[in-house]
């Protein structure tokens, strides 16, 4: 046997760790290659390096507990500072259901239509109870910004913001824990069983995105609601909180709640990797910009000012 | 969408329940999720073709007060004899049997005294038990809570002109929208969200422009928002008027000519000149050259010019109007709304063009009038002293460029069958009596006022209720003609902060001897209560609605309706408890009038064999509904197809959708009628001797100012206006923790100021202030700035000062309460709608902080 089973600290806990914190309902794929072996006491920190990757994952049991391929894209190796040793710190990857099926790899993106948007906040409500977001924690919000402009053409904007879910996003390099995952499709979350709530990310992001939640007592002051209940029990106190984007709802097919909520269709969603795609058909038809573009952290969002052309994936310049 | 949310949903604990939102007037269709016995989200119906399948953000939230601390449980009776708000009542519970013996028991009593003595005060009458139960009682229900800013320019002008309760702009088909004070296509009462929607789908074709105070949600979304002086609309609309018809000569003279009563001769009295035999009114008929009866074969009617008839001067209506505008200048115009009248001439040229006079378009093989330009307004026109004038002059808008109930104009919603009268003019056939509003035309005859609220007193209003508070409040003042009440009997509605304000409001609940709520939480008004029976929450009441509706000339017209999708959190007084209509019923029986009320459902449902309910029965509500359904839709459409689907939707023919492409009687440009009705007013309040005005009694609109127009003195030098946000409505949403916290956080309880004011006054961000009114009401607040509003002007939102716990959360009160500075006199009020005048004049002053 490989020097896995050697060291085999019940299987069964690896597999039940790999699975059953899944939610009913979701393709049974691993989370991660081999976060596990990096977080128990053990002082087995394997593999080391890529290459030791790619040798283990080629054995019997790399290919039960790591069912995809290697990509180099798919784990980066970082210098854990409580282990004082590099890490294989992964990125939760989708390459093996798209492969299996046959897809390019996606990258998911936002675009929200300035234009469009009349501040009701139905979408914030919608992720609020999607998602089930305890008290002072939205996870979308809608600003109503200040006008500037002279009191003859002065207008209102309401200005939608949530993560960004960049390609260079700073949370994720600035979390200690990894708890902050990049899948590849581009969708950016956190990991509350991961998270221990330094709050790096909260740093880091120059969107002021993540917050955090120290636990609260519910809406009511007092006993909670039947729905706080079910709902509180997936949040952990002390957590850095932030959109993840609906991956549940993504994986099976469906739009971020938000986008599904929006009144005036302003909040759209898509593969900025397809052309076709109807977040590119926008892109084209009308002006757009990224947040903050010139920080260099790509974020997957682009707000629609009118209409113009732009271009594919929203790369205009 | 339907099979997405379904597919979600996996295990048998969590199933999915079709049913009808209520946060506001909208009522949308929703699909309510439960898992393990409660509701956990709320998604819109997509099969639902009237809310598109959208709910907004108050809809999404609804929910979430199901399990409410603040939810009434059981029976409650006063104990502290004191009454007022935030006094302590004292609640004692009493078993359900007590609390409806008592109730009983008070009912009797006044249906001995005199039925109409029973003051039954509803929402939004989507319980359809509550009119029938009513009228079996001898009495109205009254709608609309307080009803004090509701539809006052909007339902009589609908009912005239659209043979509905109300109007709203084609979305679909329309290219040109202005929103005259309603926040249209962001927020807009009695269409609150579902405009929203359908606007968003049609976004990039139409161009909205919002003529508001207050740039707000509708300004943030329209292409252009023109701000405008509180309370001068109808001189910018008669500006429009005037620009359209005399200086561009835009305006659709076939539809004129035919259609309305444009051609009908007018008199120097103002009068229709009549055929001395038949008494038709006359028409000038240019190609002869004679009058003849409006009935008469006509070669080509005039709508101007000035003509002699029996040795008098006479004029077309459409002549009389011209001229009329005359003086509404664009320079003008500027002067008193503040707008530039470069503006007014420019938006009266795009209004004109967009209307595409003359042009047709084929819908569905056939070839309809097109005109895509649409006009919409709600509240910001019908809470002023001159309401009723405002609605003639926003109506005028829309009808001199012939675009009523054809594709892309105005579209009447809730219609109902009209007729002609003598005069060859339209009006609705049968007069709703069992509630208002009412159709204005013909006129009521003017009687001797009895009802609470002197309805009587205004024949061409759609309901009087402010007045209500003035005639309990002031009865030596109205000679004590007007009923005072002895029970008041609330469902679902809150008087004490719709109303006319915390003082008003408080002195009319005193001298009401008993006080009865119905309600699923505490809050301002059952403050006031002598018993408060438990209500049920919208997603727990079984409520199917009384008909399809439509909007817009869609297709399709929908019918579905509310339904139990999880028990209240309380031990029900019998076996279940479906419905609030369930205690009305059970009321009736215990006061010995469910007789009647069953010949009342009888009537108002239209009941025919075998649904018809027979005398000395007794049926069950469930049973109740169950024949109304079958009755409206099939034997295989009861109770047990509405619980499980309980969506029909159907197609409407074209005549249905689009009446005013299609023959009918002629409509009002001049409004003659108003002159007798005001003779008629005069005569009884002058034999009365009662304090009133009858100087709006006009046939053609005008602009009057208010009394905020000129301010008293120099230091009350800005305007105080109120206005709705999209995340809160009425009292239904204040006490919902989901929608306050977003509230909070965007300042929903501050008072909205410009920059340049707050500088003026040494202001900064966040800063407390006092606003007090020239008639002497106070009210402290934090101040907010934004360039987005007129610099006059001050707003407070709508819904903010709530002080019940269930709103507040056991905090203070926040927020200034709007309606508690509004001053309910005779200079506040308006005569002909009832309606109470909401442009307030207030000097802002800093204080320290609270």
């Amino acid at each position: 046997m490989s020097s896995l089973s050697a060291n085999n600290h019940g299987s069964k806990g690896l597999i039940s760790f790999f699975l059953d914190s899944q939610e009913e309902g979701t393709p049974k794929v691993p989370k991660y290659y081999t976060p596990s072996l990096l977080r128990h006491d053990s002082v087995i920190s394997f593999p080391r390096n890529r290459k030791m990757f790619k040798s283990f994952s080629k054995t019997w049991e790399g290919i039960l507990f790591c069912k995809f391929r290697l990509t180099s894209q798919s784990v980066r190796f970082k210098r854990n500072a409580t282990l004082g040793m590099k890490v294989a710190v992964p990125y939760a990857d989708r390459t093996y259901t798209y492969k299996r099926k046959g897809l390019a790899m996606a990258r998911w993106g936002f675009t929200v239509d300035l234009e469009r948007c009349v501040g009701c906040q139905t979408c914030v409500i919608a992720c609020k109870v999607a998602n089930g977001t305890p008290q002072n924690i939205h996870w979308m919000k809608v600003l109503e910004k200040k006008e500037e402009n002279d009191y003859s053409y002065a207008k209102r904007t309401f200005v939608p913001v949530r993560c960004n879910h960049c390609e260079n996003a700073p949370c994720v390099t600035s979390c200690p824990t990894g708890a902050i995952v990049k899948r590849a499709d581009g969708i950016v979350y956190i990991d509350q069983d991961v998270c221990i709530g330094t709050m790096a990310c909260m740093t880091a992001c120059p969107y002021y995105v993540p917050s955090r939640w120290d636990g609260a007592e519910g809406y009511y002051k007092g006993k909670l609601t039947r729905y706080e209940e079910m709902k509180l029990k997936k949040f952990k106190k002390g957590t850095a909180q932030k959109c993840h984007f609906c991956y549940r709802r993504i994986d099976k097919g469906r739009p971020p709640a938000c986008v599904e909520s929006c009144p005036t269709q302003a909040l759209s969603y898509g593969d900025l990797e397809d052309p076709e795609s109807p977040i590119n058909t926008l892109l084209k038809q009308k002006k757009h910009f990224q947040p903050r573009a010139e920080l260099g952290t790509n974020p997957g969002l682009f707000y629609l000012t009118g209409k113009g052309g732009g271009k594919v994936g929203g790369m205009g310049q | 969408m339907a099979q997405a949310v379904a597919e979600r949903v996996k295990e048998a604990s969590t199933h999915q329940v079709r049913t009808q939102c209520t946060m506001c007037l909208n009522h949308c269709g929703i699909i309510a999720t439960v898992e393990d016995g409660t509701v956990v989200r709320i998604d819109g119906d997509p099969d639902n073709t009237y809310s598109l399948g959208q709910a907004c953000v108050k809809g999404r939230a609804g929910f979430f007060t199901l399990d409410s601390p603040h939810r009434v449980t059981k029976p409650l009776k006063r104990t502290n004899p004191e009454k007022g708000p935030g006094v302590d009542p004292g609640w004692v519970p009493i078993s359900w049997d007590e609390a409806l013996d008592l109730v009983a028991e008070k009912l009797k009593q006044v249906q001995k005294e005199d039925c109409r003595k029973l003051w039954f005060v509803s929402f939004d009458l989507v319980c359809p038990i509550e009119i029938p139960w009513a009228l079996g009682f001898g009495t109205y229900v009254q709608p609309f809570s307080a009803d004090l800013f509701c539809g006052n320019s909007v339902h009589p002008i609908a009912f005239l002109n659209a043979f509905a309760m109300g109007v709203t702009p084609d979305m679909p088909v329309t290219r040109y929208v202005l929103a005259e004070g309603g926040q249209f296509g962001a927020v807009g009462y009695r269409d609150t969200m579902r405009t929203t929607f359908e606007t968003g789908r049609n976004r990039e074709k139409i161009k909205v422009v919002s003529v508001d105070p207050s740039c707000g949600y509708g300004g943030g979304m329209a292409d252009e928002w023109i701000p405008i002086r509180p309370g001068t609309d109808a001189a910018f609309l008669l500006g429009l008027v005037n620009v359209l018809i005399n200086e561009l000569g835009i305006y659709d003279a076939p539809f004129l000519k035919n259609l309305t009563n444009a051609p009908y001769l007018v008199g120097v009295d103002g009068q229709y000149v009549r055929d001395p035999d038949t008494r038709k009114p006359l028409i000038w008929d240019t190609a002869e050259g004679v009058a003849k009866p409006f009935d008469a074969s006509l070669g080509d009617p005039a709508i101007l010019g000035s003509y002699r008839v029996r040795e008098q001067q006479v004029r077309p209506a459409f002549q009389v109007l011209a001229e009329q505008v005359r003086k509404y200048t664009p320079e003008e115009v500027s002067r008193i709304t503040s707008i530039p009248a470069a503006t007014v001439r420019r938006i009266a040229k795009e209004f004109g063009e967009a209307a595409s006079i003359g042009s047709t378009i084929t819908i569905d093989g056939e070839e309809l009038p097109y005109r895509p330009a649409s006009v919409a307004w709600y509240r910001g026109l019908s809470s002023h002293k001159h309401a009723y004038l405002n609605g003639f002059a926003v109506m005028l808008l829309q009808t001199i460029i012939g675009g009523l109930d054809v594709p892309g104009g105005l579209i009447g919603h809730h219609r109902y069958a009209y007729r002609a009268t003598e005069d060859g003019l339209l009006t609705i056939s049968d007069r709703p009596g069992p509630t208002h509003p009412t159709c204005p035309y013909p006129p009521r005859t003017v009687t001797l006022p009895t009802s609470i609220d002197l309805f009587e007193l205004f024949p061409v209003a759609c309901y009087s209720r402010p007045f209500a508070a003035k005639a309990i409040t002031e009865p030596e003042k109205y000679k004590n003609v007007a009923l005072q009440p002895k029970i008041l009997l609330q469902r679902r509605s809150n008087m004490a902060f719709t109303g006319g304000g915390k003082e008003i409001m408080t002195e009319v609940f005193r001298k009401v001897p008993f006080i009865v709520s119905i309600t699923s939480e505490l809050e301002e008004t059952t403050d006031f209560a002598d018993v408060v029976i438990p209500g049920l929450h919208y997603l727990e009441d079984l409520q199917p609605r009384r008909g399809f509706v439509a909007y817009t000339g869609t297709k399709s017209a929908v019918f579905y309706g509310q339904k139990p999708v999880v028990k209240p959190p309380f031990d029900p007084p019998w076996d279940q408890l479906l419905s609030d209509g369930e205690i009305l019923l059970e009321l009736a029986k215990r006061a010995e009038f469910l007789d009647d009320v069953y010949a009342a459902c009888n009537a108002t449902w239209n009941l025919r064999p075998p649904y018809v309910l027979e005398p000395g029965k007794q049926y069950s509500y469930r049973e109740l509904m169950d024949r109304m359904l079958k009755n409206m839709h099939g034997p295989d459409k009861g109770v047990d197809w509405y619980l499980k689907e309980g969506i029909i939707v159907r197609e409407r023919s074209l005549k249905e959708r689009y009446p005013g492409a299609y023959p009918k009687p002629r409509i009002h440009l001049y409004h003659e009628y108003m002159i007798d009705a005001g003779r008629q007013v005069e005569a009884m309040t002058r034999k009365l001797d009662i304090p009133w005005d009858t100087s709006d009694y006009m046939p053609l609109a005008e602009w009057r100012p208010c009394r905020a127009h000129t301010p008293k003195s120099p230091e009350f030098d800005l305007y105080l206006i109120t206005a709705k946000a999209p995340y809160h409505a009425f009292t239904a949403t204040g006490s919902n923790p989901f929608l306050k916290e977003v509230g909070d956080r965007l300042g929903y309880d501050c008072l909205l100021m410009h920059r340049d004011a707050a500088e003026r006054k040494g202001l900064k961000e966040g800063d407390w202030v006092e606003a007090e009114t020239d008639s002497g009401k106070k009210d402290r607040g934090r101040v907010k700035l934004t360039t987005g509003i007129h610099p006059e002007v001050t707003v407070v939102w709508g819904s903010s000062g709530r002080w019940a716990k269930a709103a507040t959360q056991g905090g203070e009160a926040k927020g200034i309460h709007f309606n508690s500075l509004l001053t309910m006199d005779d200079e506040h009020m308006d005569f002909v709608s009832a309606a109470v005048d909401c442009c307030l004049r207030v000097k802002i002053t800093k204080v320290e902080g609270n």
